[in-house]
């Protein structure tokens, strides 16, 4: 069975499953993230029963110690802060520390129960209910109640606000710990969007606080019911969390977290040499060597979402890029073996060819890839360049890359001038790019390098890429997006199967994202840390960075 | 004294007042006011927003008014990126800036004084030779790269001190050294001709007939006259190091001044770079006011002068 | 009579503008370097081996240079891309060479005519412009050259970066000239000028212009290297000259990572021209500026 049914077929069974503790089998969801939880790395928690089992082993031990996070972007402190959670993953780095959510990805265990102990979807997907922990409480020592829960949905303002209050159609509290979503029509996705970080609104903020200081103020001052609370925040530079130690899962073991912002690649990497941060976001290029031969550091690798070409504009008959024989030169024409020797050592996948990665739900599997789409073949993108009439090759204003991914934009461009397509880098911090996504095709003009690290499934992305009116999008197929509403409105699994994988085709075969290759992502850290990286790193689908925080450990 | 420094009061005003016009026109002659303010991503409609909310569709002189209005009454505006007024982030990061720069500024005063001065006493000697060559190296090569280099050498390989962050007195060698060397070419090249100059004056020829030991003559009556002008250079760096920092400080992560001018950048926050120029202007305009009361005040002569 | 001894005697000023007389005397090292940069620049092409924008063929990523691999074909290695590094170096030259002396002329040219012309029109002109001049001193080089680089939003290209360096540097010109042309006005071969009928124009172009040249060829020689550290600077901050073209400074901001893992060729092949030049009009500025009037100060 192909990874998107299974994929469906767990929340089917999670959704029927009422109150999942530890639901479903570990084999199964292993299969269902075959890339980044392989299966030695799982330090099996199911949830629930876990927290249980851990609570109770022995005396609570008091949390100790020390650990330092270098991170690889400058912070925005609109990550502290889940109702305006965007579409882009990094902001999650800090969310998983402070924040917690209704429901999410715990190592070994998708859709998992968190702030709620128990939840519930209709058959016919028409409401949601939710028992709240009786152990969940903010930072400030209030408990998180149904009053919370439903002033965090209704006053959400994060990526696809727009159809959860569009959805909506009452909240019901019976009491302090119990609520229920009515929705108007049926909810297909709702666990997909509310239970992973494709959305921040699952991501419970406390009502009074929020009300009290407002959306700037709790930015500054952010409280969660996460497993540390923020002590102090130096300028946006330096963020210092304080274990809870009556988190709801389990007591924090390492006392302080530090998230030390250092933007630049080499001081992060002198820095955790030094011994002075434990964790490091984003080994690249010239470091992966001294990496390596540095005992004191381990290393994790892994091979994850995939980069993807974008044409901003291509349906307009002027542009160049409306050609789809143009398109498929564009892909014929990048060497993927040179892009993962150069910047992984050759460890990243290059057969991927879809812009959605296998551990996806909906992705279409590694049977349904068709080779042409990774194809490198420079006679041929030269003489489909001749065919569209650009025997000589054209300008291009500039290609814009996602950051820091400037060494692999600048990659493609020279690779791209072996087809005449010539065109300069357009550097971009990251945030100002995710926000330059979010306004349509004239924003960025040129080429786009973009990759996705946003949750949920293969139609959460669709809705934010591809869809005229998508958020981050800056493609409008009239006939895909006609295709995409029936996938929307159908109730039927077997249906919206079938219609992903035909959208997911189309796309390819239309080449309007030329696929590059998987992103290679090697995080490391330092020789204090006990846990193995595979235990703490790509723990959970879709997550590149160190979850959970309250499983880690230093050596004593 | 009074109506000199009234005038100088004068002066400066008007200065500041072309300061703000420079920026404000700039802003305007190169595109839309809006479109700029909001970032080059907004839509339409935030960019409406700011249209609105700044007036943007009116006079210009209305315009310029309610600028300078804001700005006198402390509104920088807002940053998108920090979603917090302008100046409130400034002065959040303006002591770890001024902490920075003084320590810098003494470093190139240190490297910068000896340097001038023996290239305009003993400009053969090995000395001044040495101490040319170590003030102009810090000019010569970027100091991103000075700056890489200093993290290897004393983190990586020596392990002496931290590679980067604030909050300890450690974690200030690095930056200080890659921030004063630069200035000390400057402070060198003015210490070398105002001494030159002052070693032809009436003064230093009569203490020199008067049989004071040459060595005397340069450091007690020389030196000390030459300095002003260098002190009156270096007050102004100052200012300048309060705010320029902006790849020292990105490299070391040094919370300050320019590295907000380096997240404003990279983040298209024009907000706070525009707030980083003002509050930079206005600084180095004050710094220059107070320092021309200050000669006049100990030179009664500059007062007739001008 | 004093007027002869003074180093602004007109006589000997024009006599000594001669390029050749400057450089008979000059610091040799620093002639030779500067003369180099001009050279290989004009050159470039024909110097380089490789193309500075193609990998070489065979997808060789960050090799080791020449003496070590043994391998002539890239006497430095290659750059993350795959790139001749000697080549980029090369036609880097160029970039540096249009930054540095184009910029430096930019803002000389514009700061000579307003310093000329505020010194010797004085009265409401003058203060109107060193008014101006002030505003925009004021205003620390990087910083509004970042300022610049954001407000100019539609692609940085290198004659943009020129602009941009023009307009933060003419006001130091400005001020210095504009004070030479003060003491310039009220001396007795201008005045003599004026008695024989030359018009404002004339005087300024023929009398006035020539005697503050020294001057400005001090400070053009010690902005060449501000200019060149600054373009530098805007490269490593993401907003110089754009990739994929070979700027120095930009190239050492890709390779600098390689610093922390002992590459240091990659980093050395392009900073230390950059030193060498910077370092040379440095010099060539400090003997000028000596050697012309030891007492010019703010420079």
């Amino acid at each position: 069975m192909a990874a998107r049914h299974r994929f469906l077929f767990l929340l089917a069974a999670l959704a029927l499953l009422a109150s999942a503790c530890g639901s479903s089998s570990n084999s199964s969801e292993e299969e269902a993230t075959p890339q980044t939880a392989p299966p030695e790395a799982v330090g099996v928690v199911t949830t629930g029963g876990a927290a249980q089992a851990t609570t109770t082993t022995g005396a609570r031990k008091e949390p100790t110690g020390k650990v330092v996070y270098g991170w690889h972007t400058a912070l925005t402190p609109a990550w502290l802060d889940p109702q305006d959670a965007g579409n882009v993953i990094t902001a999650y780095g800090f969310m998983y520390a402070l924040h917690d959510s209704m429901i999410k990805h715990y190592p070994g265990q998708q859709l998992a129960p968190s702030l709620a102990e128990s939840y519930e979807l209709a058959d016919d997907f028409m409401s949601a209910s939710f028992v709240i922990r009786e152990k969940a409480k903010f930072h400030n020592g209030e408990p998180v109640t149904a009053d919370d829960v439903e002033f965090t949905y209704q006053s959400y303002r994060g990526t696809q606000a727009k159809l959860f209050h569009d959805k909506l159609d009452r909240i019901e509290k019976t009491d302090a710990r119990h609520i229920t979503f009515h929705f108007k029509e049926p909810f297909v996705d709702f666990l997909v969007l509310y239970g992973t970080p494709a959305t921040g609104i699952g991501w419970i903020v406390p009502k009074a606080y929020y009300e009290q200081v407002g959306p700037d103020g709790f930015k500054q001052n952010p409280i969660g019911a996460g497993p540390y609370k923020l002590v102090r925040n130096t300028s946006n530079t330096e963020l210092e969390f304080e274990a809870m130690p009556d988190y709801w899962r389990k007591s924090p073991e390492v006392k302080t977290i530090i998230y030390k912002i250092i933007t630049d690649d080499a001081t992060r990497f002198a820095a955790l040499q030094a011994g002075e941060i434990d964790f490091m976001n984003v080994v690249q290029g010239a470091l992966l060597e001294p990496a390596k031969a540095n005992k004191d550091i381990s290393l994790i690798q892994r091979s994850t979402t995939p980069f993807w070409l974008e044409f901003p504009g291509w349906e307009n008959p002027d542009s160049p890029f409306n050609d789809v024989r143009v398109r498929q030169a564009v892909s014929l024409a990048l060497n993927r073996q040179e892009i993962t020797n150069a910047e992984t050592g050759g460890y990243a996948r290059i057969d991927g060819g879809n812009w959605a990665t296998f551990d996806l739900g909906g992705a279409l599997t590694e049977d349904e890839i068709k080779p042409e789409w990774y194809e490198y073949n420079l006679d041929k993108a030269k003489q489909l360049m001749a065919d569209a009439g650009y025997p000589d090759g054209f300008e291009v204003e500039q290609l814009t890359p996602l950051a820091p991914y400037y060494p692999l934009a600048e990659r493609v461009i020279t690779q791209l001038a072996e087809i005449g397509i010539k065109t300069k880098l357009n550097r971009m911090e990251r945030a100002a790019f995710v926000e330059a996504l979010t306004k349509g095709s004239e924003a960025l003009p040129g080429m786009i390098l973009n990759i996705s690290g946003l949750n949920g499934d293969v139609a959460t992305r669709w809705r934010a890429f591809v869809l005229c009116e998508g958020t981050s999008s800056r493609t409008c197929i009239p006939e895909l997006d006609a295709k995409f509403a029936q996938y929307e409105a159908s109730v039927d699994l077997d249906e919206r199967d079938r219609l992903m994988a035909e959208l997911q085709t189309e796309m390819n075969d239309q080449y309007v994202f030329v696929y590059v290759y998987n992103l290679g992502l090697t995080m490391a850290q330092g020789p204090r840390i006990a846990n193995a990286p595979e235990e703490i790193w790509f723990s959970i689908p879709q997550f590149p960075y160190v979850f959970p925080w309250e499983d880690v450990r230093l050596k004593s | 004294m009074l109506r000199y420094i009234l005038r100088r009061v004068v002066y400066s005003v008007i200065t500041l007042l072309l300061l703000s016009v420079t920026i404000f026109l700039i802003v305007r002659a190169t595109g839309d006011p809006a479109r700029t303010y909001a970032g080059p991503e907004a839509s339409e409609e935030e960019v409406a927003l700011i249209r609105a909310e700044y007036g943007l569709d009116r006079p210009l002189l209305a315009q310029y008014g309610s600028f300078v209005g804001d700005i006198v009454t402390g509104d920088l505006g807002r940053s998108f990126q920090y979603r917090q007024p302008v100046l409130d982030v400034y002065l959040d990061r303006l002591p770890r800036s001024l902490l920075l720069a003084s320590l810098a500024f003494t470093l190139s005063l240190a490297i910068g004084i000896p340097a001038g001065v023996l290239s305009a006493v003993r400009s053969g000697s090995w000395a001044a030779r040495a101490f040319r060559a170590v003030a102009l190296t810090g000019v010569s090569i970027p100091n991103f790269v000075i700056a890489t280099a200093l993290i290897f050498v004393f983190s990586v390989k020596l392990g002496w001190l931290p590679t980067s962050g604030s909050g300890s007195a450690k974690q200030l060698v690095m930056p200080t050294i890659a921030l004063g060397w630069y200035f000390a070419a400057a402070t060198m090249r003015l210490t070398q001709s105002s001494m030159l100059e002052v070693m032809r004056g009436d003064y230093v020829k009569l203490a020199r007939l008067k049989g004071v030991p040459e060595r005397l003559v340069i450091l007690k009556h020389a030196l000390k006259n030459a300095l002003i002008p260098v002190l009156t250079l270096a007050a102004v760096n100052f200012v300048v190091m309060v705010n320029v920092a902006v790849v020292i400080e990105q490299i070391f992560a040094w919370p300050g001044i320019g590295d907000l001018v380096a997240v404003g950048i990279s983040m298209r926050d024009f907000p706070l770079v525009q707030g980083v120029v003002l509050m930079a202007g206005a600084m180095v305009v004050t710094v220059n006011f107070v320092l021309d009361v200050v000669y006049a005040w100990l030179d009664p002569r500059i007062r007739l002068n001008r | 009579m004093t007027v002869v001894a003074s180093p602004f005697d007109p006589a000997r000023v024009r006599t000594r503008t001669r390029l050749g007389t400057y450089l008979r005397d000059a610091p040799a090292a620093a002639v030779i370097i500067v003369a180099l940069l001009v050279l290989v620049a004009i050159f470039a092409p024909w110097i380089a081996p490789h193309d500075p924008l193609k990998p070489l063929p065979g997808a060789r990523i960050n090799t080791d240079p020449a003496w070590q691999t043994g391998d002539w074909s890239a006497v430095l290695g290659t750059d993350f891309q795959g790139r001749d590094i000697l080549s980029r170096v090369i036609h880097g030259t160029r970039i540096s060479v249009v930054v540095g002396l184009v910029g430096t002329l930019v803002a000389g040219s514009i700061g000579l005519a307003v310093g000329v012309v505020a010194g010797y029109l004085g009265g409401i002109v003058d203060q109107i412009l060193m008014r101006i001049v002030d505003a925009w001193l004021a205003i620390p080089a990087l910083i509004f050259a970042v300022f610049l680089a954001m407000v100019f939003q539609d692609g940085l290209g290198i004659w943009s970066i020129v602009i941009i360096l023009g307009a933060v540097f003419w006001t130091r010109y400005a001020r210095v000239i504009r004070g030479e042309v003060l003491s310039l006005r009220e001396r007795d071969f201008v005045r003599l000028a004026q008695v024989a009928g030359a018009g404002r124009w004339r005087v300024m172009r023929r009398h006035i212009v020539p005697n503050v040249l020294n001057t400005w060829m001090v400070l053009a020689s010690l902005t060449v290297g501000v200019v060149i550290i600054l373009e530098a600077s805007l490269s490593f901050l993401g907003i110089g000259v754009p990739p994929p073209d070979p700027a120095w400074g930009s190239m050492i901001a890709e390779a600098r990572i390689g610093l922390l893992a002992g590459n240091w060729v990659p980093v050395a092949a392009p900073a230390v021209p950059i030193a060498a030049t910077v370092f040379a009009f440095n010099l060539l500025g400090d003997w000028l500026r000596i050697r012309l009037d030891p007492t010019q100060r703010n420079l």
